[in-house]
C-alpha cells in the first residue's frame, strides 16, 4: 500500500483507505516484543513480522517519521532512539532491495530539526544505511483541500509522494492531549514552524492530518517511554522495554493510551480519528505479554498543570493589558 | 521621581526578552516613554511597534539613534552584536541599559567600558534576578551580619535547552552556555556576598559526547577575595527549571529558591518547627504569586524595579544599580571559566586576564566604591 498524495489522487486514495463501518468494529492486530536499546533488532524484526508484513516492495520509496520534538537526549524518552532507527533501517535494507529511504521531521516552535538531527546521534545511522535526512519545513509542498474539522488545507511535503509511510513515535504522556503516540506524530508533518497556533484545536488538527497522512505502518519506540505529568518534553523516563508494531494507528494509540492508564475514548484525537475512519479503537495484542509498569501519571496533577498553563496565558495577557 | 522629566527610550532588539520583559516594564510605568524600536528583522520591529504603540520602528540602530528625544537606549540583542551598538549609542550621548552579559569576552567588556567612560554616559547591565523579594531578603540578612562571615555558597542553575524558548542559535558555540544564564548566577553570588572572584576552575561536558560540539553542563568553582568559596552547577540538559542559591556563613545559612521566590534561614539545628514554618511560608508565597500572576511572569516581573532604579540614577538621585564594572567583572569571571574549560579545569586567576594589574585594581576599587 503506497501513499498517493498528488492532487485529488491523495484524497481519493485516503477516502478509499478509510475503514468501513464494519472494519471499524474489527480488532486490528498490534504486536509487542520485549527489547532493549543495546540490541533492538531481534525485537523489532519480531514485532514487524507479527504485525506485518511491511507494505514495502523492493525499489519503493520509504518515508520514516521519527519523533524529535526537543533537544533532549534519547535516554530521556523524549525522542525516537537512534538505536530503533538503526534497527529499522537494517531491517529495511536486509529485507528489500533498492529502497529510497527518507527520515523526516519538521522545524517547530521548539524544534531546530537540522541541528537536532546532528546533535542527537541520527546522522551516523543515516550514513551507515544510506538514508537521507529531510527537513519537512524546507520541502516543496503540495496543498490538499479537505473538509476537515479544523483544517481546510493540509500542506504535504513532496517526499511523501508515492512513498510508503512508516511512523516511528515514542509512547509518552502529553500535558495537552493526555498521551502522544502514533497519531500525534503526524502533527510533526505540518511544515509550519509555529505549530503551537494549532494547540487550542489540537484534537481536530491531529484528526485532520491523519485523514491525509495516515501511516502505512507504525512502530512505537516504547523501550524507554515517558510517564509523569510533564510530557512530551520533560516527563519521567520509564523503562518499558518494548517495541510495538501495527498497521492501524488508532488501534496502536488505543493500546498506548491503555498502557499509560487512559481510556482510549477519553483522548479526543483517538476518538475522533476512529470516528472518521482512520482506524479502529479495538485491537488484538499478539507477541509478548504487556509488561506491568507504573507510569506515574497523576491525572489530577495533570489537570492542575493544564489550569496553571491557562493561568499563565491569562497573566501574560493581563501584563499586556496593564498599560 | 515625581516631577522628574520623562525619559525617552529606544529599544534595540524586538525578541522575547524585549516583548515579555522590557517593553511591558517600560509601558507600565510613568516617566518612561518608549519612542522607537529597532530589529534587524524590520518586519518584527513593525509588528512589535504596533503591539506596544511605539511611534517609530526601523531596521538599523543608526536610524534609531536619529530619533529625537531619545535619552536611553535599551539593548536586547544577542551579546555578540552589542559592541558596535553600545559604541554608537555612547557616541550619540545616550545612556545605555544592556541585557546580560555585558560582553562575551573581557577584552570586549573593557572596550565597552572605555567607550562609555569616554562619552560620559551611564550604563547598567540587567540583573533582574536581584529583585526577587526572596533574594532581597537574603541580601539584607547577609549584609546585616546575621550569617556571620560567608564561607561557602552553592548555586544550582538548571535551565531548559535554549531551543525550548527561542529559535535563535547564537547560544550554540563553545562558550555559549557560560553566557546564557550563568551571568545571573555569578552576579548574584558576587552581589550577595559583596565579593570579588579571584580564581576560577571550570569543568564541563557535552552530553552527546561531542555531537553538539559545545559544553552543555558544567560546574564552576570560584574563590573570592574574602576567601569564601562558591560552586555553580549549570546545566541545559536535565529538563528541569531550577535556580537555587545556598549561602553558608559562620553564623548561619540561607537557602533561596529564586524561581519560587522562597527564602529559608537556619541557625543551629533544623527543627521540625523550622521545617513547618518554611513549608508554610513557601506554600503561602507561591499561592500569593500564582494568584497575582507574578509566578507566571517569573523574572520578567522584576524588570520594573530595575528600570526605576536605573532611571533614578539617570536623574542623579541614586547610584547605578549594576554599573559597567559589575558587568565587566562578571564577564571576566566567565571568560576565566571558559579558559579553564578549554584547559581541562586548570585554575585561572581573574586578575591575570586583565591587560594590567593597575586596571584590575581600578575596577575593584570602583566596585568597592
Amino acid at each position: 500500500m503506497k501513499v498517493g498524495i498528488v492532487g485529488a489522487g491523495l484524497q481519493g486514495r485516503r477516502r478509499a483507505q478509510a475503514l468501513t463501518r464494519e472494519e471499524r468494529t474489527m480488532a486490528s492486530v498490534v504486536s509487542l516484543k520485549r527489547s532493549e536499546y543495546d540490541d533492538v533488532f531481534p525485537g523489532l524484526a519480531g514485532a514487524i513480522e507479527l504485525a506485518g508484513p511491511l507494505p514495502v516492495g523492493s525499489g519503493d520509496s520509504v518515508v520514516i517519521k521519527i519523533n524529535m520534538c526537543g533537544s533532549r537526549t534519547p535516554e530521556t524518552g523524549t525522542v525516537t532512539h537512534p538505536a530503533v532507527l538503526d534497527a529499522l533501517l537494517r531491517y529495511l535494507r536486509e529485507s528489500y532491495e533498492n529502497l529510497t529511504i527518507s527520515v523526516v521531521e519538521s522545524d517547530g516552535t521548539t524544534v531546530l530539526a537540522d541541528l537536532f538531527i546532528r546533535w542527537l546521534g541520527y546522522m551516523p545511522i543515516l550514513e551507515k544505511w544510506g538514508g537521507r535526512w529531510v527537513n519537512l519545513s524546507k520541502q516543496p509542498m503540495v496543498s490538499h483541500s479537505i473538509k476537515g474539522r479544523h483544517l481546510k488545507e493540509v500542506p504535504v511535503a513532496e517526499v511523501f509522494q508515492d512513498a510508503v509511510f512508516i511512523t516511528v513515535p515514542k509512547l509518552k504522556t502529553n500535558l495537552l492531549t493526555g498521551i502522544t503516540c502514533c497519531l500525534k506524530n503526524q502533527f510533526g508533518c505540518i511544515p509550519i514552524i509555529e505549530k503551537s497556533v494549532y494547540h487550542p484545536y489540537i484534537h481536530d488538527v491531529v484528526t485532520d492530518i491523519n485523514t491525509v497522512l495516515r501511516p502505512d505502518f507504525c512502530i512505537i519506540d516504547a523501550i524507554i517511554a515517558m510517564g509523569g505529568v510533564q510530557g512530551p518534553g520533560t516527563g519521567v523516563p520509564v523503562p518499558f522495554g518494548s517495541v510495538i508494531c501495527g498497521r492501524d494507528p488508532v488501534a496502536m494509540d488505543a493500546l498506548g493510551a491503555r498502557i499509560l492508564g487512559f481510556r482510549p475514548g477519553s483522548i479526543g484525537y483517538i476518538r475522533k480519528c476512529a470516528r472518521v475512519g482512520v482506524g479502529s479503537l479495538r485491537y488484538r495484542l499478539v507477541g509478548d505479554p504487556l509488561p506491568r509498569v507504573d507510569f506515574e501519571v497523576n491525572r489530577l496533577e495533570m489537570s492542575l498543570l493544564r489550569l496553571g498553563a491557562a493561568l499563565q496565558r491569562r497573566a501574560q495577557l493581563r501584563v499586556r493589558r496593564s498599560w | 521621581m515625581v516631577g522628574a522629566p520623562s525619559i525617552g527610550i529606544a529599544v534595540i532588539g524586538a525578541g522575547q526578552v524585549a516583548r515579555r520583559g522590557h517593553l511591558p516594564a517600560f509601558k507600565a510605568q510613568p516617566g518612561m516613554d518608549v519612542l522607537a524600536i529597532m530589529d534587524i528583522d524590520a518586519g518584527l520591529a513593525e509588528r512589535v511597534a504596533a503591539e506596544f504603540q511605539i511611534p517609530h520602528w526601523c531596521g538599523s540602530h543608526e536610524t534609531l539613534l536619529e530619533v529625537p528625544n531619545v535619552d536611553l537606549v535599551d539593548i536586547c540583542t544577542p551579546p555578540q552584536m552589542r559592541f558596535p551598538i553600545i559604541e554608537a549609542a555612547a557616541r550619540a550621548g545616550k545612556h545605555i541599559l544592556v541585557e546580560k552579559p555585558l560582553a562575551t569576552s573581557l577584552s570586549d567588556a573593557l572596550a565597552i567600558r572605555e567607550v562609555v567612560n569616554r562619552h560620559g554616559v551611564l550604563l547598567n547591565v540587567v540583573t533582574n534576578y536581584r529583585y526577587f523579594p526572596a533574594v532581597l531578603k537574603a541580601k539584607e540578612r547577609i549584609a546585616s551580619g546575621r550569617l556571620g562571615r560567608i564561607v561557602t555558597m552553592n548555586t544550582l542553575v538548571s535551565q531548559p535547552f535554549p531551543s525550548d524558548n527561542t529559535r535563535s542559535t547564537w547560544f550554540y558555540h563553545p562558550a555559549g552556555m557560560l553566557f546564557d544564564f550563568a551571568p545571573h548566577a555569578v552576579d548574584l553570588l558576587m552581589w550577595l556576598c559583596d565579593g570579588i572572584v579571584e580564581r576560577v576552575v571550570a569543568l564541563g561536558q557535552d552530553v552527546t559526547g561531542g555531537d553538539m560540539g559545545f559544553t552543555n553542563y558544567l560546574q564552576l568553582l570560584m574563590e573570592f577575595d574574602s576567601r569564601a568559596i562558591a560552586s555553580a552547577d549549570i546545566s541545559w540538559v536535565t529538563g528541569t527549571s531550577r535556580f537555587t542559591v545556598d549561602v553558608h556563613g559562620t553564623g548561619g545559612h540561607v537557602s533561596i529558591d529564586v524561581r519560587n521566590n522562597s527564602f529559608m534561614e537556619l541557625h543551629g539545628s533544623f527543627t521540625p518547627l523550622d521545617d513547618t514554618k518554611a513549608f508554610l511560608r513557601r506554600v503561602l508565597g507561591i499561592t500569593r504569586d500564582v494568584l497575582t500572576g507574578k509566578y507566571f511572569q517569573g523574572a520578567f516581573a522584576y524588570y520594573p524595579q530595575l528600570m526605576q532604579e536605573f532611571i533614578g540614577s539617570i536623574h542623579g538621585i541614586r547610584r547605578v544599580p549594576s554599573p559597567i564594572e559589575q558587568g565587566l567583572m562578571v564577564t571576566a569571571v566567565l571568560d576565566a571559566a571558559h579558559q579553564s574549560l578549554c584547559h581541562g579545569g586548570t585554575p585561572v586567576c581573574v586578575r591575570d586576564l586583565f591587560p594590567s594589574p593597575a586596571l584590575y585594581e581600578e575596577i575593584v576599587a570602583v566596585l568597592r566604591g
